[in-house]
């Protein structure tokens, strides 16, 4: 006796629930997701509430764009020694930070800023993984829209994938390799770095590029 | 890409997309949390999970057909990620990913099918229970609809063989 579709459809939805039962009930299910995940998730929702019209013209955008990096030969191979990488293809951007192998097996040193823009205030530390620190801060006057958060990932490389219509920059931060990723439409900012054995993204909304930069550079123990 | 773009235009697709974020992210953080032991890493396989779900065909409303969409699609990018964070190479079982442990078998086909390795398990059911085809199953497992079809053979001949031993199904 073999094993019908018959057999399958009507013993799928007990299988289902099996597995099922095996996660946390919904209610039970809570998590407070990290900024970061927020802005991803915000812009991908946002994007799907777009009129047909605005998405075509997104697309007809997009493939110019693709087009005059394709006739710029401005889209290489991610090269072999990359510290930072990023790249952006159909409203996706993602991107690599390899910290420096520095052969010493030195204790994970979270880094603050020592400079914030006038008006910020930092928010309470939120709990995370060994070797990952995140802080976050937001301006007293316009905390929805004006804000900033550092995550710092000590030794092991990060890749990241996030959703929206960036442009991409090579810079850098205290002379090392950066790429500074933004949004002028929503003024979304993402710089990426490296420091010795650590990644640094500093995530931000409403802020200067002046003010990116002045943050990173002046990251203090 | 078009297709992708005309997707996420049709209105109802929309709310069904937006119910299905409300609802169940933080289902799918713990479904991907499970394997991934990394509340960062199991946001990003969230992350990909709605992008893949941004561009598929959703159930009409939300219940447990939804459910099942919602937490196989993040467990499917939480394996990924593992298996690319571990640089471990493909395997078609997956049987010794952390958090992966199947609920007991009692031996009936229920049972085995649920009890059957996540890639079988994960193809069965997307065909079975949400009634997608081999082309979708393979959009959202990442792999193509041959292979969908020869997972499909192969969790069947795995399901038969289990349930024979046990004297179920000869």
């Amino acid at each position: 006796m073999n094993i019908t579709d018959e057999m399958l459809y009507a013993a799928a939805p007990e299988a289902a629930e099996r597995w099922l039962d095996t996660l946390p009930k919904r209610e039970d299910c809570g998590h407070n997701f990290s900024l970061t995940f927020e802005a991803s998730m915000a812009a991908l929702l946002r994007r799907r509430r777009k009129r047909r019209w605005k998405t075509l013209a997104l697309l007809a955008a997009v493939i110019a764009a693709l087009g005059a990096l394709l006739a710029s030969g401005a889209v290489a191979e991610r090269p072999d020694n990359y510290r930072v990488y990023a790249a952006q293809e159909d409203g996706l951007v993602s991107y690599s930070a390899r910290p420096k192998d520095t052969g010493v097996d030195l204790p994970f040193r979270p880094l603050t800023p020592g400079w914030i823009p006038e008006g910020f205030v930092r928010d309470p530390d939120k709990t995370k993984a060994t070797g990952h620190a995140v802080f976050s801060y937001h301006s007293q006057e316009d905390p929805d829209n004006l804000y900033f958060y550092i995550d710092q990932w000590h030794g092991q490389e990060q890749n990241g994938l996030f959703a929206g219509n960036f442009i991409l920059e090579d810079v850098e931060v205290d002379g090392e390799e950066a790429i500074l990723i933004y949004n002028p439409d929503t003024s979304l900012s993402r710089l990426l770095w490296t420091q010795g054995a650590d990644v640094f993204l500093l995530s931000a909304k409403g802020l200067e590029r002046e003010d990116l930069f002045q943050i990173a550079e002046n990251m203090k123990w | 890409m078009l297709v992708y773009l005309q997707a996420i235009d049709d209105p109802e697709d929309r709310t069904r997309f937006e119910a299905m974020y409300s609802a169940y992210r933080g289902l799918m953080f713990h479904a991907a949390n499970r394997i991934l032991q990394n509340p960062q890493d199991a946001e990003d396989a969230v992350h990909l999970a709605f992008l893949s779900l941004a561009n598929h065909r959703l159930p009409p409303e939300l219940g447990p057909q939804a459910r099942h969409l919602a937490a196989v699609t993040a467990e499917r990018k939480a394996i990924d990620l593992y298996r690319a964070r571990k640089r471990r190479p493909e395997t078609e079982l997956e049987e010794n990913l952390p958090g992966c442990a199947p609920p007991p078998s009692d031996g009936t086909l229920a049972g085995a099918m649920a009890a059957l390795p996540p890639r079988y398990r994960e193809a069965l059911l997307l065909k079975y229970y949400n009634g997608y085809s081999a082309a979708e199953i393979g959009e959202l497992l990442g792999t193509t609809a041959a292979n969908v079809r020869q997972i499909l053979a192969r969790a069947k001949r795995k399901l038969a063989e289990e349930l024979a031993e046990r004297g179920e199904i000869v």
